[in-house]
């Protein structure tokens, strides 16, 4: 998950939230966006819980 | 040949001098040069003065272990370290010269006020200097990453701060990760602020790029946290580029490194949990996002369920079948094409009265057209 945009991501579920709130799209648009915003949200999630180097270490050691 | 004394005399006389001038004991401020307590308890230290960096007096001292240990408990008790040396007292000293060792002074008293007043006014003069060079604000001004990942903490292997913020960190209920790598430092004691600013370095110079630095202690309030106060330490924390942490867990005092600090908190464990809520707030705004998603799609869903009913309605209201059930009939001609007009029906022809339950086949015995056939009315109606 390095480098992953948690900021970005959420920026672009956002928008999908507003285009689908948005009466002109159409159902056939809404569920490809949900999908979609879905899959993004899910990788907000894992990224808060990613699987990295385990808490502890030791830096002055590295 | 001259007037002498022999030595022993010359140190009588002195001696009973001394015991003239000082029949009681006295109050002398001092800084304790050394200190030493040895396994019998009695406690020798050096006092010393300086003036302009230069020495101007030094004295031996002994404090009884009778009197030191009470001394030293209660001067615990009210400035949370020991006596040691480094520091500036106001002792209560008795005078006494000894014909063999000379001048020493017999500690009575330790003013354990004195030193936490001039530990105070140090910390002052300490907080007004940062503010004068500009140092005190500037932690407060570097943005902390939207979600903390990798923290960099400075804190002693033992110390139980440390295993309480690991494991807290560890257990967070929302199982959020993060990667915490120690830099161990010597957290109390003279020596601290410069360990502690070699850990900064060391944070500095590593690969991995932290998003905060945190200094955690906690456990053993009674010791010195003197080291906190530390001017160089201060402005090192302050000029380090990234956002910088304490939690001493001392809630007695404000120290000069916490206000330096990016931000402060008592407790190793409550750091845990900032930065624990840093991370659910930001998985609230997802979940958050994801239920606006739903609602509008489910809302979307409803208003072309409520399309499709009304197209529905409008299908049923021109359905030919509904209006047959009003009691109305339809009109065909033998071929089945609907009639809307006698015109072109004479008498003798077939037409066929289309009903809900069946047809009646019919034949014309006359046409009658109507009066209002020709000419519209009026008010528009036929």
């Amino acid at each position: 998950m390095e480098g992953f945009d948690f900021d970005g991501t959420l920026s672009r579920i956002e928008e999908i939230v507003r285009k689908v709130e948005d009466p002109e799209t159409g159902l056939d648009e809404i569920v490809p966006l949900m999908k979609r915003a879905e899959e993004l949200a899910s990788a907000c999630r894992n990224y808060l819980r990613q699987v990295g180097d385990a808490v502890s270490g030791n830096g002055a050691e590295e | 040949m001259e007037e002498y004394f022999d030595l022993y005399t010359l140190q009588s006389r002195t001696r009973r001098g001394m015991e003239d001038l000082y029949p009681d004991p006295v109050w002398v401020k001092a800084e304790i040069a050394s200190l030493s307590v040895k396994p019998n308890g009695h406690c020798y230290m050096e006092f010393s003065q300086s003036e302009g960096g230069k020495l101007v007096a030094k004295a031996r001292a002994v404090a009884w272990n009778s009197r030191y240990a009470l001394m030293d408990g209660y001067f615990l008790s009210v400035t949370g370290s020991r006596i040691a040396a480094g520091m500036e007292v106001l002792a209560l000293v008795r005078v006494t010269y000894h014909e063999v060792y000379g001048l020493s002074l017999t500690v009575e008293d330790v003013n354990a006020e004195f030193t936490l007043g001039q530990r105070e006014k140090a910390r002052r003069e300490t907080l007004a200097r940062l503010e004068r060079e500009g140092l005190t604000g500037l932690q407060k001004r570097i943005p902390l990453a939207g979600i903390p990942y990798n923290l960099a903490v400075i804190s002693s292997e033992t110390a139980a701060g440390w295993g309480d913020f690991r494991k807290h960190l560890a257990e967070n209920p929302g199982k959020y990760t993060f990667n915490a790598v120690l830099f161990p430092a010597l957290m109390q004691g003279d020596a601290a602020p410069l360990s502690i600013e070699a850990a900064l370095g060391s944070v500095a110079a590593s690969p991995v790029r932290f998003d905060a630095v945190l200094i955690l202690r906690g456990g053993g309030s009674g010791l010195d946290l003197s080291c906190f106060d530390d001017y160089r330490l201060a402005s090192a924390v302050a000029l380090f580029p990234l956002p910088v942490f304490s939690a001493i867990g001392h809630d007695r005092d404000v120290h000069v490194l916490d206000t330096v600090a990016h931000m402060s908190v008592k407790t190793p464990t409550a750091l845990a949990d900032f930065f624990v809520e840093r991370k659910r707030m930001a998985e609230d705004e997802v979940d958050d996002a994801v239920r606006r998603l739903r609602n509008a799609a489910s809302a979307a869903l409803d208003r072309a369920g409520t399309a499709l009913r009304m197209l529905e309605l409008r299908l049923a209201a021109a359905d030919p079948r509904n209006v047959l059930q009003k009691g109305y009939s339809l009109v065909l001609d033998d071929s089945s094409v609907r009639l809307s007009s006698v015109s072109s029906r004479k008498a003798g022809d077939t037409v066929r009265l289309v009903f809900p339950d069946g047809v009646l086949v019919c034949t014309v015995d006359r046409v009658e057209e109507s009066p209002y056939s020709k000419t519209e009315r009026k008010d528009g109606r036929l």
